[in-house]
């Protein structure tokens, strides 16, 4: 369990992570969602003991974290993590002896995840000479060799094709079952949603959104409409009963109202400003609640515009 | 300690098994040895061809002795010398020196290579003309002077009405043998033996240091661009990866030393090299080997640090040629002084530029090898030396601990050392 107690970092005058609490726990897997420059890194970064916080703290199971901590954590970091000049076998030796295993354990521990990942007969191969995807699992064995109790993985889907992340995504879900600590950060929506037990959404240093994704989506759900209209959009944007709005389109609305019970009131009240050309209830997609959160679409990345 | 060792052994292991270096161990010292030793042996080598040459002789007493006395055989067994006249039979008219031209042409011709002009009435000294189409030929040149100034001593004798014989009689030749004392006790050593084994030594650390601070410096700049920086650094302290990496460049430095004194030790008992030559061989003794390795090491560390600021504070190569003059200047000074230290080391600017420690590497390596200085002040360079290196890793390690992560953007000298204060 990873706790962050009112987490503060500046850089300069500028927060990057502005007094952010959360409780990562174990057997759990937690989706770090935002937008780019939101203070993910920075967070990983403080999590990882790479940074120190300005104000608040980090602690691992109520302690503060230890040289002992860094021995139990496994960091996935994003885009290709490797020395591309190494062989595949020494590069895994290198991580594993960075987590104070010995260099035996560590080929030994190596070759049995290259053997899982069908990279056995790449061992004596240069890490460069991979494709992304075989390279990522390479990031993916050298991250888990060491087999470590918290892992945090930074965009771990990103390039990969569909089978390899089919394999990759297998493996994640089996270190929830183990009982890990899994976070991992991701813009892809879809993917965080077929994953993911909870999800924490970081917006300008701040954690705007975070709790068990069912329980979320529930919360999204109820009063959740799309709606297509001509007419003066302030009508509905300046109408106070409503709790989130986001516009997709010219005369196309997504909204959230504070209470679902209002829905036939609202109908009536813009019916008679505007014309309605279509109304409809929906369960919004982890997308559309990330934007209706953050108030704005998500910057172009591949994947997210689903 | 282990996970220094595992970056240790990264870098060490990464860079010795290159390609480049294997070929850089073999090539640089046949590199050293063509540049040192060909022009000595190329300079030394005898004409092998004949030469077609004219001795104009204008009081026409010394022609006939000279031509004999610089005449000598090839190993093809003709003669050095094919002497023209300038009268018929041969079909050149020189009078005097009116006609230079005629000579000129026959020089572009390639039917003559050099002709001597000695004036009339020289007695105490000569100033004679050589012409040639090169004149560069020193052998040739100091030949002929001692071989001119032979013939006319002889000639003067013989106005004095002197024997002859009496010329080799009152001939002395005065060698000057040097000897070195140092550590008490004296050896053998020439002074282009000293000088020369200084100055190669003095370059090959000059030329490491620089280098393998370089190789640090870069290094450091790629890892900033490299996430793979963030792996190792959520592993273990920016500290302990910072002298991870530096004593695992530092020892890359150290083997090609033993494998280059190897091949050394591996040539001086093969018995390749003549017994003449050994003598420039006998300098490199284990004393200077090991003061080599000391200076190495400190001169290393020292500007190891200081490199290693620089590429923790810059993005890319380019930005971090701004700073390097700083960290230049102190290596460059002593390879500028050299030659005044070679001839004075013991004088007092020698002394302070052994103990500052900026450039006391190579300095104070310059004077112990040279003649051993006082002890205190040998003390006193390794001491000072120990406290910068102490100073500049703390300073160099806070830098590299906020640099590591900072990407995009270099960074001023006043942040970098409000980095150094905050720490």
């Amino acid at each position: 369990m990873i706790q962050l107690e009112a987490v503060s970092k500046r850089f300069g005058e500028k927060p990057a992570v502005d007094e952010v609490s959360y409780i990562f726990e174990p057997g759990k897997l937690t989706g770090f969602l935002g937008p780019n420059g939101a203070g993910k890194s920075t967070t990983i970064r403080m999590v990882m003991n790479i940074l120190a916080p300005d104000e608040g703290r980090i602690l691992s199971n109520g302690q503060p974290l230890d040289n002992a901590f860094r021995n139990r954590v496994g960091y996935l970091a994003e885009e290709c993590g490797l020395y591309g000049d190494m062989k595949v076998i020494d590069h895994l030796v290198f991580f594993g002896s960075l987590k104070d295993m010995s260099r035996s354990a560590a080929r030994k521990e190596g070759m049995a995840w290259l053997e899982r990942l069908g990279l056995a007969d790449r061992a004596q191969g240069k890490v460069k000479e991979l494709s992304k995807g075989m390279q990522q699992k390479i990031q993916f064995a050298g991250t888990l060799l060491h087999d470590p109790d918290i892992v945090l993985m930074d965009e771990p889907f990103s390039g990969l094709d569909p089978v390899n992340t089919e394999a990759l995504q297998d493996i994640i879900l089996e270190l929830r079952t183990q009982g890990k600590t899994v976070i991992f950060s991701t813009h892809m929506m879809d993917q965080a949603e077929r994953l993911c037990d909870e999800i924490a959404l970081i917006d300008r240093g701040k954690l705007v959104l975070s709790g068990p994704l069912g329980e979320i989506r529930e919360s999204f759900g109820r009063g959740h409409l799309r709606v297509r209209f001509t007419g003066d959009g302030n009508v509905i944007r300046q109408d106070s009963r409503l709790a989130r709005f986001h516009e997709r389109s010219a005369g196309e609305v997504e909204l959230q109202l504070n209470d679902e019970k209002d829905i036939p009131a609202v109908v009536r009240d813009w019916s008679a400003k505007l014309e309605i050309k279509h109304f409809e209830p929906v369960k919004p997609s982890l997308h559309n609640i990330f934007i209706m959160t953050v108030g704005r679409e998500l910057p172009s990345e591949q994947g997210a515009a689903k | 300690m282990n996970k220094i060792k595992a970056v240790f052994l990264r870098e060490y292991l990464e860079r010795v098994r290159r390609k480049s270096f294997v070929i850089g161990l073999i090539l640089v010292p046949i590199f050293m040895a063509a540049v040192t030793l060909l022009p000595a042996y190329l300079a030394t080598r005898e004409v092998e061809t004949g030469e077609t040459v004219l001795i104009i002789d204008e009081s026409g007493k010394y022609k006939t002795d000279l031509e004999e006395s610089i005449q000598s055989e090839l190993s093809s067994g003709e003669k050095r010398f094919r002497f023209i006249d300038a009268d018929p039979p041969e079909g050149i008219h020189i009078s005097a020196l009116s006609d230079r031209d005629i000579l000129d042409d026959l020089m572009k011709d390639g039917d003559l290579d050099w002709y001597l002009l000695l004036p009339a009435g020289l007695s105490d000294s000569l100033n004679a003309e050589f012409h040639g189409r090169i004149v560069s030929n020193i052998s040739l040149m100091q030949m002929l002077e001692s071989r001119i100034s032979g013939v006319l001593r002889r000639a003067k004798m013989s106005d004095l009405n002197l024997a002859p014989e009496l010329y080799e009689e009152l001939s002395v030749w005065v060698n000057l043998d040097s000897y070195r004392h140092a550590k008490g006790d004296a050896d053998q050593a020439g002074f282009e033996v000293v000088f020369f084994s200084t100055f190669l030594f003095v370059m090959v650390l000059y030329v490491t240091i620089l280098s393998f601070g370089v190789m640090i410096q870069r290094s450091i700049i790629e890892d900033k661009t490299q996430k793979v920086t963030e792996v190792v650094l959520s592993s273990m302290d920016a500290g302990q990866f910072f002298m991870g990496k530096i004593l695992g460049i530092g020892a890359v430095g150290l083997t090609q030393y033993f494998a280059w004194g190897l091949m050394t030790a591996a040539v001086a008992f093969s018995g390749v090299i003549s017994a003449d030559k050994m003598e420039y061989l006998s300098v490199i003794n284990p004393a200077t080997f090991a003061f080599f390795i000391l200076f190495y090491v400190l001169g290393f560390f020292l500007f190891a640090g200081l490199f290693a600021s620089v590429g923790a504070m810059v993005t890319n190569d380019q930005e971090a040629q701004q700073f390097t003059p700083f960290i230049l200047i102190p290596i460059l000074m002593p390879i500028i002084a050299m030659t005044f230290i070679l001839q004075n080391p013991d004088s007092g600017f020698s002394v302070a530029m052994s103990i500052f420690p900026l450039t006391a590497p190579l300095v104070m390596f310059m004077r112990v090898n040279l003649s051993m200085p006082p002890f205190w002040q040998l003390g006193l360079s390794i001491g000072l030396l120990l406290l910068s290196i102490w100073l500049i890793s703390v300073m160099a390690g806070r830098i590299f601990r906020v640099g590591i992560l900072m990407t995009g953007k270099k960074a001023s000298l006043a942040e970098a050392w409000r980095w150094v204060k905050e720490a």
